[in-house]
């Protein structure tokens, strides 16, 4: 691939954004306005964390941008140790919330440090990694990660507790797979532009995803060519962060439906990605699947294949307006750098045939 | 068309939270009514009342048809002013009055057992305490058996025993923790190393950068909500400084400060908190969190102590919205020169002051 534009702005912090919102024009300057032929607006919608950010950081690396270099990921040090206290925060609080007690007494002081004082900056210190790593491996924080769908926590919780001892060093460096796998919730919007041949170029536009991020969504609904819909497979037994208590297959199904039927996107192509599907295949062989979905068959729960057919068919229903031979489906597991740059070549292949009837 | 037009699963929770609104009001005035000053000395006095009552009462009945066969004393009478014997039934009443205070304690935190956290060890405190109480009961019970009319106790009375229960509970549960409360209110505003995102927000020129890229990321709303809430905290604090000036005088100008401030905190939820606000921040359970600054507000006007809306009512918020900052403004830390050299030439700033 070509020629990588990260953002036409060169002033000072202005870089890597989009254009101005102003009060009298809400979509923002010439790049978001005024459409350009040459230029193909894709936009990475979906509800909370269902990896829109993942296939971003995905697509900047295999394009050789952004976190591909070193400087860029120093800067992000900080952001994977934060994602490595969160975690831990959020396991020794369900331990107190679901009644679990800690085993060890040392792994029962390292958790009240947790709570009342560690910051990243400690991280640096070596100590840490066995410290953390031997409360990971207490009886009592598995047990309650073993019943993580109670609770918010992220989905790289483990792979970061196995790399503590590479994350806990004062010459620690994040990998690009670090980078990939640490969960930062996208505010607001950001985009990258690369070249796609033909002397165009395709702006990926990723977005927030949680409910009082969707309102910012609107911005460029009437500048889009392309939409790509992330939803998660694995979150049929979760609640959403922003409100626990809403399941959040429930909650993907209503932002589907109200995205693709949309006036504004009827003749814009729109593909519907379900990704962490490596996560949903492990998930399913333990827990069961059609507790959570009274019309699927039970006898078929440990077959991924069926379903994600049930699964697609259940978005698939959601569709009122958009026309059916401009809707593709995909499977995606977005942390697969591989899985990543061939899905995500697919997509691109499907949304130029599609711009080329148009 | 609109992504937010429509209304989510939250409008049965408004209608439910009218109801909870009303319970949690009835119990902050309940516990407020508690917790108030003329409340301790109201139960403090009446619990002195009746046990002066209960003696004289007593002394009335003993010396008046009692008096060649006493049950509570020896020799003289119970309002005799110059020493006098207690018999038994006075020491084995005041034994088992010490047991039952003991096993209440013990029994409240056996029902306690299973709440939450203990975060300032008061089960621990009140399990001790009642071990103590019990064996300087037992002391006294012994000693009153054994040196009942030893001179000894002319000197050094053993019912001190009981007394010193009294004096370990005073310097536990009330002396230790206003020393604490002083030394911790002492600790506070000495933050001089603040994360690398408050010196940023700290700083005005730094600030304006973070809030210009921000609202070109279309996510303004927490640099905003951070200076709004610095803004309440500073009202908050010219409040105290000028009321502590003007103790006495209560005058309109102080319950128009006040007035003042708790709209402040009400225009902040209704801008960042409420649900569908133009502002409104990206924190997990946002509602929740708006009802307990509510409750807070709420409290602190029909409080009859303090109106003023405490200082610290947004910092939980704050800090999740500081996380939520950290994506923007790592990308902002990457791009901009000026922050950067910033945030160098001041880490130099602060290893310099550490250094003297």
């Amino acid at each position: 691939m070509g020629n990588i534009v990260v953002s036409p702005h060169d002033k000072e912090g202005q870089h890597h954004m989009m254009a101005t919102p102003t009060s009298n024009n809400p979509n923002g300057g010439s790049a978001a306005t005024a459409k350009n032929k040459s230029e193909i607006t894709v936009l990475l919608l979906g509800a909370g964390e269902s990896g829109k950010s993942t296939l971003f950081k995905q697509v900047q690396f295999f394009h050789g941008v952004g976190i591909t270099h070193d400087q860029e990921r120093i800067e992000l040090i900080e952001i994977v140790r934060l994602n490595v206290l969160e975690n831990a925060k959020n396991l020794v609080a369900a331990t107190q919330h679901l009644n679990i007690p800690i085993e060890q007494p040392e792994n029962r002081e390292t958790a009240k440090l947790i709570i009342n004082s560690l910051n990243t900056n400690d991280l640096e210190d070596p100590s840490w990694s066995k410290r953390l790593y031997s409360l990971w491996k207490d009886a009592g924080i598995q047990k309650a990660y073993e019943n993580r769908e109670k609770f918010q926590l992220y989905d790289s919780t483990e792979y970061l507790f196995e790399n503590l001892d590479r994350i806990c060093s004062d010459k620690y460096v994040p990998t690009v797979v670090d980078v990939i796998r640490t969960r930062t919730k996208t505010i607001g919007i950001t985009d990258m532009k690369f070249d796609v041949g033909d002397g165009k170029q395709l702006r990926l536009v990723d977005v927030g995803g949680q409910r009082n991020e969707r309102r910012k969504w609107i911005h460029f609904f009437n500048t889009v060519d392309a939409v790509v819909f992330l939803t998660s497979l694995s979150e049929f037994d979760l609640n959403l962060y922003e409100d626990n208590g809403y399941w959040r297959v429930k909650e993907s199904l209503r932002v589907f439906n109200e995205v693709v039927n949309n006036a504004l996107f009827y003749k814009v192509p729109f593909v519907l990605l379900f990704n962490k599907r490596d996560l949903f295949e492990k998930k399913i062989a333990t827990k069961s699947f059609s507790k959570y979905f009274s019309g699927f068959n039970e006898a078929e729960e440990k077959n991924p294949v069926a379903c994600i057919e049930y699964m697609t068919k259940l978005f698939l229903n959601e569709i009122t307006e958009h026309p059916l031979d401009t809707v593709s489906v995909k499977t995606l597991s977005a942390i697969d750098h591989d899985n990543s740059k061939q899905v995500f070549e697919e997509v691109k292949q499907f949304i130029m045939t599609q711009q080329h009837r148009e | 068309m609109s992504i937010d037009s429509r209304k989510t699963e939250s409008d049965e929770s408004v209608l439910c939270s009218g109801w909870n609104e009303r319970i949690l009001q009835r119990l902050i005035w309940w516990n407020q009514k508690m917790e108030s000053l003329w409340f301790s000395i109201g139960i403090y006095g009446l619990v002195l009342l009746i046990h002066i009552v209960v003696w004289f009462l007593v002394g009335i009945v003993e010396d008046n048809f009692y008096a060649s066969n006493r049950f509570f004393m020896k020799t003289g009478s119970i309002f005799s002013v110059s020493g006098c014997y207690i018999t038994n039934l006075p020491s084995i009443i005041l034994t088992s009055l010490m047991f039952f205070y003991s096993a209440i304690d013990v029994l409240i935190v056996l029902i306690s057992l299973r709440s939450d956290r203990d975060t300032f060890s008061i089960k621990v405190e009140t399990i001790l305490l009642a071990i103590l109480r019990s064996l300087l009961t037992i002391v006294y019970f012994v000693c009153s058996q054994v040196f009942e009319t030893q001179v000894l106790t002319h000197i050094i009375p053993y019912s001190y025993s009981v007394m010193i229960g009294g004096f370990v509970e005073i310097i536990v549960s009330v002396l230790i923790p206003v020393i604490r409360a002083i030394l911790d209110d002492s600790v506070e505003g000495e933050n001089l190393f603040e994360s690398e995102i408050e010196l940023v927000l700290n700083n005005d020129e730094m600030c304006k950068l973070l809030l210009e890229f921000s609202r070109r990321s279309y996510c303004p709303e927490g640099v905003l909500f951070y200076k709004d809430v610095q803004s309440f905290k500073r009202q908050v604090q010219s409040y105290y400084n000028y009321k502590e000036e003007n103790e006495l005088l209560k005058t309109n100008i102080v319950t128009r400060h006040r007035e003042r401030i708790t709209n402040s905190a009400k225009k902040i939820v209704g801008n960042y908190l409420s649900e569908g606000a133009l502002n409104e921040l990206n924190v997990p359970s946002l509602p929740t969190k708006r009802n307990d600054i509510l409750a807070k507000l709420y409290a602190s006007e029909k409080s009859s102590i303090d109106h003023c809306p405490p200082k610290n009512l947004f910092d939980q918020v704050i800090c999740e919205t500081l996380l939520t900052l950290t994506e923007v403004f790592t990308r902002l830390k990457q791009k901009s020169k000026k922050i950067q050299n910033f945030l160098k030439e001041t880490y130099v700033a602060q290893s310099t002051i550490s250094q003297i």
